[in-house]
């Protein structure tokens, strides 16, 4: 016992470091720290209050950190912001348009716009709708707001427009309000114009134009545009009127192809006689 | 001056009232660890001020009183921080228990304000954190360069580095006392 004793005394620091390092391998292997947990949830409570007492203490690291994560997050936010009016914007469109295409009785075809060409005041777009969807030269093209344009070109798969915007267009046209008729032209600016309106029509800004039946190439009653300005021109007998298209051009991506061509018919006599009239007087 | 020499006289006359003394400094060091350490941390790595204190009682006062008193203070530590229950008090156990291999009897001062103080802590460090890290991260689930560079280098090093602290004023005071 003495000797026992003894070998205790001797060996004290490797018997209580074998015995400390069996505790705490026990501890964390068996100890149950939920049995700790009311005292830890105390001294964790302690701590925190400790903690928060010294939260005004600004850390630079941590807050160099926080902004490059807060910055990051920032971005990502935006993008989904971004991407999320865009959706609302799109959804927007497509119901309206879901709408127009429900009370409308002309057979349409839904087409994205997939390019756009500008040459020399000439304003075209590019649909993703062609030949194999029925798609033919001379259809109009129009939005849940109006005339967009008429198909000038197909191919298999895609179709060339030539939007009203463009320096050859000539829209037969009528004020809705009073039945006068015109010609609808392109000025280069954002506005088109209508000219040759005698004085004597009653036209006023605010009045509604729309494509008239005496055109061959559009489909009568298609909204175009609205007056914002009507002018005289000094001693002319004619009045200018600024007509604002009701297509938002510049923000247009889906559209309405009506799969309709001009009247065959009509267009074959109207040709003939424009042959006739040539051959009589001559190209001018 | 007369005063701290008064004070270290009654200090180490009366053995009771200085491991009352180390409890306290030790529980505010366990809060400063939890609470303020992460103020200076570098890339998330910090010192452990308790290690550094650990070390000091070992060279102080011997193998055996810092081994009770690592695994007292690795405990308390365990408790106050979300870390495993016995995670730290086995590491602080065998750091202190090495450490304490460097005690010289009647030679605080040599132990305490000198290099070999760096030296020991740096030691007790890298025998803590490779425990520490080893138990706690399970290298397993990291590269061995995050390992041994981040987890146990760099957290050995800066321990090492603030030990310089209670090493100048140990020099400092132990000089105006003898």
């Amino acid at each position: 016992m003495q000797r026992l004793f003894e070998f205790i005394v001797r060996f004290k620091e490797y018997i209580t470091l074998v015995l400390l390092i069996i505790m705490s391998f026990s501890f964390m292997t068996f100890g149950n720290v939920a049995k700790l947990g009311g005292f830890r949830a105390l001294v964790i409570g302690t701590i925190g209050t400790v903690q928060s007492a010294f939260s005004w203490i600004p850390n630079p690291i941590a807050l160099q950190s926080e902004n490059s994560a807060m910055r990051d997050l920032n971005v990502q936010l935006s993008n989904e912001v971004v991407k999320m009016r865009r959706s609302v914007i799109e959804n927007d469109k497509l119901r309206s348009m879901l709408d127009y295409k429900k009370s409308e009785y002309l057979p349409l075809l839904t087409a994205e716009v997939i390019g756009k060409t500008s040459t020399e005041a000439r304003n075209y777009f590019t649909l993703n709708k062609g030949e194999a969807d029925g798609v033919q030269d001379g259809m109009n093209v129009i939005t849940d707001a109006g005339l967009v344009g008429i198909v000038i070109s197909t191919s298999k798969h895609f179709c060339l427009v030539q939007i009203i915007i463009n320096r050859d267009s000539r829209i037969s046209s009528r004020i809705e309000r009073t039945r006068s008729e015109g010609v609808l032209t392109w000025d280069g600016t954002e506005y088109l114009q209508m000219r040759n309106i005698p004085k004597s029509y009653d036209v006023q800004a605010g009045d509604n134009i729309l494509s008239s039946e005496l055109s061959n190439k559009y489909v009568k009653d298609i909204p175009i545009g609205t007056i914002i300005e009507v002018t005289s021109d000094g001693n002319s007998l004619f009045r200018k009127l600024k007509v604002k298209p009701h297509v938002n051009f510049s923000s247009l991506e889906h559209v309405f192809i009506i799969l309709q061509t001009p009247n065959p018919e009509r267009m074959k006599l109207e040709q003939e006689l424009m042959k006739r009239i040539e051959k009589k007087f001559g190209r001018q | 001056m007369q005063r701290m020499i008064l004070e270290q006289s009654v200090l180490t006359a009366n053995p009771q009232l200085r491991y009352v003394v180390y409890a306290i400094i030790a529980l505010l060091l366990t809060i400063i660890n939890v609470v303020v350490i992460q103020l200076i941390a570098v890339a998330g790595v910090t010192p452990n001020l308790l290690l550094i204190m650990c070390v000091t009682i070992a060279l102080i006062e011997g193998q055996f009183t810092g081994l009770l008193f690592g695994w007292c203070v690795g405990m308390v530590f365990d408790i106050a921080s979300t870390d495993d229950i016995g995670l730290n008090a086995l590491a602080m156990t065998v750091s202190s228990f090495i450490a304490g291999y460097f005690y010289l009897e009647g030679k605080t001062a040599k132990s305490l304000g000198t290099t070999r103080y760096l030296l020991v802590v740096a030691l007790a460090s890298l025998i803590y954190f490779t425990i520490y890290f080893l138990l706690f991260i399970r290298p397993v689930n990291s590269t061995v360069y995050d390992f041994l560079i981040k987890n146990i280098a760099a957290s050995t090093l800066y321990t090492s580095v603030f030990s310089i602290l209670p090493m100048l004023w140990f020099s400092r005071n132990m000089d105006r006392s003898s």
